[in-house]
């Protein structure tokens, strides 16, 4: 019997597998290098890049809670020039997809950013990080309406030399009217979940535990609500979904897969287990072998109801 | 382990071999190396969920330990005098740099160790170090044994009765206050000082950036896990 394939196709771009990494959770790549073996990977999503370099929150910025951990790290990065000068040389000729995700506070941000990255063909595409406050606007989460969504997708895609992978928050009523304006806006594929907004406080002397107050919250408590987004953005769209959250092992993969994932983020798994990935990858390939299935792409949008 | 470790680095254990709560490894300083068996401790006080199911592990049973991690002491045998500050549960990294020291002939009488603790119940903590041929004094919160006050007083008193030779080196490990404190006393002394910091460390390997400590004069961070834990007091603001 052959090996069964685990090639995806997302916005044109082929993958070798399914299993990318999460932005933010992998750095810019390097940091992992002596651990795995990064050609192995799907893909690797790099940290959000602005427009200028950010040094991020006052500490602390991290707390662990039941099955997650709640981050506010404030898009700490090294602005997009040092980005292009400092880190894509190093992502250049990994045998990997590189997908770049790009933060922004409002429109021209977005655009100076993207417009500094296209040309460099060592990008595949571009994962944007929509779930930021738009100072411009009402301060609300770009992709918290449907035609404000809209309106930042249109005008990336105009100028996006890449593929375009609008990366949607949880932290609205319906996913799905999000999901179809960004998809009517030219977007490629669609990667969800980001992060939930969660807070905790310490019991005993009464303290908030993160300096930002409020924070991301990651991790295997998230993953039914990222399950649900997928299932219900697959019922709307028809572009590819790269699903995120709580994935720990290769039997997240498959759920994610079945709702309706064409491919997957591995993000706070990295922290746990930095060869989470490749383990998932080879757990992956058995399970598919086991079952005698040939083609990974068999696996998506197949949950039965019960 | 193979080797013996670099003082003031770390190990990550995961706290539970199966599950997710807890989800995240925990950072603790390497505490002592047996070069006959290859054998690592560590030292902890059960201080929240993670080292409360760790104190659950049994003899025998396997736990997943990424390390050793971060930057530790790098301090040459040429110095003069060597002060090591501990307190509480911050007696690994700077024990380690004890004994790494005397292991490559480094003169115990050049070592002075000062241990701080809250109470006589903690005295066991310092077993190893009541071993180690160096100079080592104790400073109890209560007094119940040693120097009655803080740590960080023992170290300005010493530095004051001229005990710690015309060149010393100060290497501190112990909660933000005492550390502060010897940050202070260092710089009012302009003597050379590191400092080996704790911080909730998620992934310990550089990437997630939750660690961060500020640079000293600088609306700059750096991370405790890679840059650190150990840093030159000169370095960072706590």
């Amino acid at each position: 019997m052959t090996a069964p394939s685990l090639n995806v196709t997302i916005g044109g771009v082929e993958f070798k597998n399914p299993i990318l990494t999460a932005s933010g959770t992998f750095g810019y790549g390097e940091e992992f290098d002596e651990y795995i073996d990064l050609s192995r990977l799907g893909g690797i999503v790099t940290k959000s890049i602005t427009r200028h370099e950010r040094k991020g929150h006052p500490p602390p910025r991290t707390a662990e809670t039941a099955s997650g951990m709640l981050n506010a790290i404030g898009l700490a990065n090294v602005g997009v020039d040092a980005y292009v000068r400092d880190k894509l040389p190093f992502l250049r000729n990994l045998g990997t997809r590189i997908v770049v995700n790009v933060a922004g506070f409002d429109t021209d941000e977005y655009l100076y950013v993207i417009d500094k990255l296209n040309g460099h063909d060592e990008i595949d595409m571009i994962e944007l990080n929509i779930s930021c406050p738009n100072v411009k606007g009402d301060g609300m989460e770009f992709s918290s309406n449907p035609q404000i969504a809209y309106d930042i997708v249109k005008k990336v895609k105009g100028i996006c030399g890449f593929p375009l992978m609008p990366k949607l928050s949880p932290n609205v009523a319906d996913i799905k009217p999000i999901a179809k304006a960004c998809e009517e806006a030219g977007a490629d594929a669609l990667a969800l979940i980001n992060t939930l907004y969660g807070m905790a406080i310490d019991p005993f002397n009464w303290r908030i535990k993160l300096t930002n107050i409020t924070g991301g919250l990651s991790g295997p408590a998230i993953k039914p609500v990222a399950i649900a987004a997928v299932w219900k953005t697959a019922s709307v769209v028809k572009i590819p979904i790269v699903g995120i959250g709580g994935i720990m092992d290769y039997r997240d993969v498959i759920e994610f897969m079945l709702a309706g994932a064409t491919a997957v983020q591995f993000g706070t798994a990295n922290f746990v287990q930095p060869d989470c990935t490749i383990r998932a990858i080879d757990d992956l390939t058995d399970y598919l072998g086991s079952r005698n299935i040939q083609d990974v792409n068999d696996l998506i949008g197949k949950a039965k109801k019960t | 382990m193979e080797r013996f470790p670099i003082p003031g680095t770390f190990l990550h254990i995961k706290p539970n071999t199966t599950g997710t709560d807890p989800l995240l490894r925990r950072a603790f300083s390497i505490f002592d190396y047996d070069e006959a068996t290859g054998v690592v401790d560590i030292l902890y006080k059960v201080a929240g969920r993670g080292t409360e199911v760790l104190s659950r592990v049994r003899p025998g049973e396997t736990l997943d330990v990424l390390g050793p991690l971060g930057t530790g002491f790098d301090l040459p045998l040429t110095i003069d005098h060597l002060v090591l500050i501990a307190g509480g549960v911050g007696i690994p990294p700077v024990y380690l740099l004890a004994k790494s020291h005397l292991r490559q002939g480094f003169d115990g009488k050049r070592i002075s160790y000062f241990c701080g603790l809250t109470m006589a119940a903690e005295k066991p903590m310092a077993d190893r170090v009541e071993k180690l041929p160096i100079n080592l004094q104790f400073a109890t919160d209560d007094g119940s044994f040693g120097f009655k006050g803080f740590v960080s007083e023992l170290l300005r008193a010493r530095l004051d009765d001229g005990s710690l030779g015309t060149n010393p080196v100060i290497c501190a490990c112990g909660p933000d206050g005492m550390l502060k404190a010897v940050q202070t006393i260092a710089r009012a002394y302009g003597t050379k000082c590191y400092l080996s910091l704790e911080s909730i460390m998620p992934c310990g390997v550089g990437t997630c950036l939750g660690c961060v400590v500020k640079k000293d004069g600088e609306e700059k961070y750096v991370r405790v896990c890679r840059e650190g834990p150990v840093f030159e007091a000169t370095e960072v603001e706590l």
